[in-house]
């Protein structure tokens, strides 16, 4: 009898007793974000830690958020350090030099951030508040960070579905985009070739960076801690005379920083706050916000292709999103299957750049304009 | 709600466009500066090889 009792003693503190079809299911969906990443190789960086995440935080009576690692971890999510931190890391490993050398490419970095307002408006609609659609929104640059940043401001309880769209539609970029381009540009259109771009010095370099955080911060200010983040890390690698720094910032920070933040947004990820009818919305809203900036980077792409007289491929449009640098590549692969002569990388580079700065302004504009 | 948020986009946009519209043209006028920097060393190299001894 006594053996009995304490076996059923040991059984009560067991997980087992406690598991739900809940976490059930997120168990499956942490394992397939690490099959994604294993098997696909989509984002592995990303989806990975983010997939393990899922798994840990969804097992009975673990509580990870409630004490110890997690816990702590959780405060430089909730305050913004990492998703900033990221962004210096990003910063440091991005080149403006293509947008430099083409500015105009920036309207279509502006372009394609119609998605993520006509999404909050849609989310409003569904019965999200002003907020919670903004941080919806924002997954429609398909850059993490900036989602995981805006979620934070904006929607903390809606973190966890916000990430999983934003890093799952970064990771689909080559399987979304490809047919909205195709659909939205002729064959003449997609096989023009672009002249190359010109060398630009080592000062309008240096300048830019410094440029853009005084002339974005001093019109909306709430952007100032992303752009910042993103130009001094630019600045660290444009400047010469910082090359230890910006190989740190651009290799063993951001590579430390993914990892405890995608981690950390797993952990988020609990069945019985993620397994709702809004994450489902979420989800759906977020494809929409994604495929509807693609189309419209694409037409302001198109827009510029006549206004040029055929000297701009509409296809670069495409990269105005901010998934960087993969719309990049999904606009040169696209440019090279209607004309093998075609080299349109470095001109989607700086739409692409542009988009990071797009999505930026953007929901900085939103967050002054809500709070 | 929705009324506030279709106009919450419209504004949010335009702000968007006009910030990226500034940013066009500062890089357009650091060009100019590029150009200046460009013919100031032009100038020095033909200065240097100037062999008429004014």
């Amino acid at each position: 009898m006594d053996v009995i009792e304490r076996l059923l003693s040991v059984y009560a503190v067991t997980g087992i007793q406690a598991l739900t079809i809940g976490h059930v299911v997120m168990l499956m969906v942490g394992s397939m974000f690490i099959y994604l990443a294993i098997t696909k190789k989509y984002e592995p960086l990303i989806l990975l830690p983010l997939g393990f995440g899922v798994i840990m935080t969804n097992l009975p009576l673990g509580d990870l958020l409630g004490h110890g690692l997690f816990e702590q971890l959780y405060i430089p999510l909730e305050t913004e350090v990492f998703p900033l931190l990221i962004f210096v890391g990003v910063g440091a490993l991005t080149d403006f030099g293509p947008l430099i050398a083409y500015p105009y490419s920036m309207l279509c970095g502006a372009a394609a951030q119609a998605g993520i307002f006509i999404v909050m408006v849609i989310s409003v609609a569904l019965g999200f508040t002003l907020a919670e659609g903004a941080a919806i929104g924002s997954t429609g640059g398909a850059d993490g960070p900036i989602a995981v940043w805006a979620a934070i401001r904006l929607a903390p309880h809606l973190l966890g579905p916000i990430a999983a769209a934003a890093y799952s539609y970064m990771a689909l970029v080559p399987l979304i985009q490809p047919p909205i381009m195709r659909a939205l540009t002729t064959q003449k259109e997609r096989a023009t070739m672009m002249e190359q771009l010109r060398p630009v010095s080592k000062r309008e370099k240096i300048i830019f960076p410094i440029a853009l955080t005084v002339l974005v911060g001093v019109i909306i200010p709430e952007a100032i801690p992303l752009v910042g983040a993103l130009a001094v890390g630019n600045l660290l690698r444009e400047s010469g005379v910082t090359d230890r720094l910006a190989s740190t910032a651009g290799n063993e920070m951001i590579n430390i920083i993914t990892i405890l933040l995608t981690l950390t947004v797993g952990v988020t990820m609990q069945a019985e706050t993620f397994l709702v009818v809004a994450t489902i919305q979420i989800m759906v809203v977020s494809l929409l916000a994604f495929a509807l900036g693609t189309a419209t980077g694409v037409i302001m792409g198109k827009i510029l292709y006549f206004l040029t007289g055929g000297k701009v491929n509409p296809l670069i449009g495409s990269a105005g999103v901010s998934a960087i640098p993969m719309a990049a590549r999904v606009s040169q692969n696209e440019g090279r299957r209607a004309n093998d002569q075609s080299y349109l990388l470095m001109h989607a580079m700086g739409a692409n750049v542009a988009g990071v700065i797009g999505t930026t302004v953007s929901i900085g504009i939103l967050i002054a304009l809500i709070s | 709600m929705v009324v506030s948020a279709i106009y919450t986009a419209i504004i949010g946009f335009m702000v968007l466009f006009l910030v990226m519209g500034i940013l066009v043209f500062s890089v357009k006028w650091m060009y100019v500066l590029n150009l200046l920097d460009k013919a100031k060393e032009r100038d020095k190299a033909l200065r240097k090889n100037d062999t008429t001894g004014k």
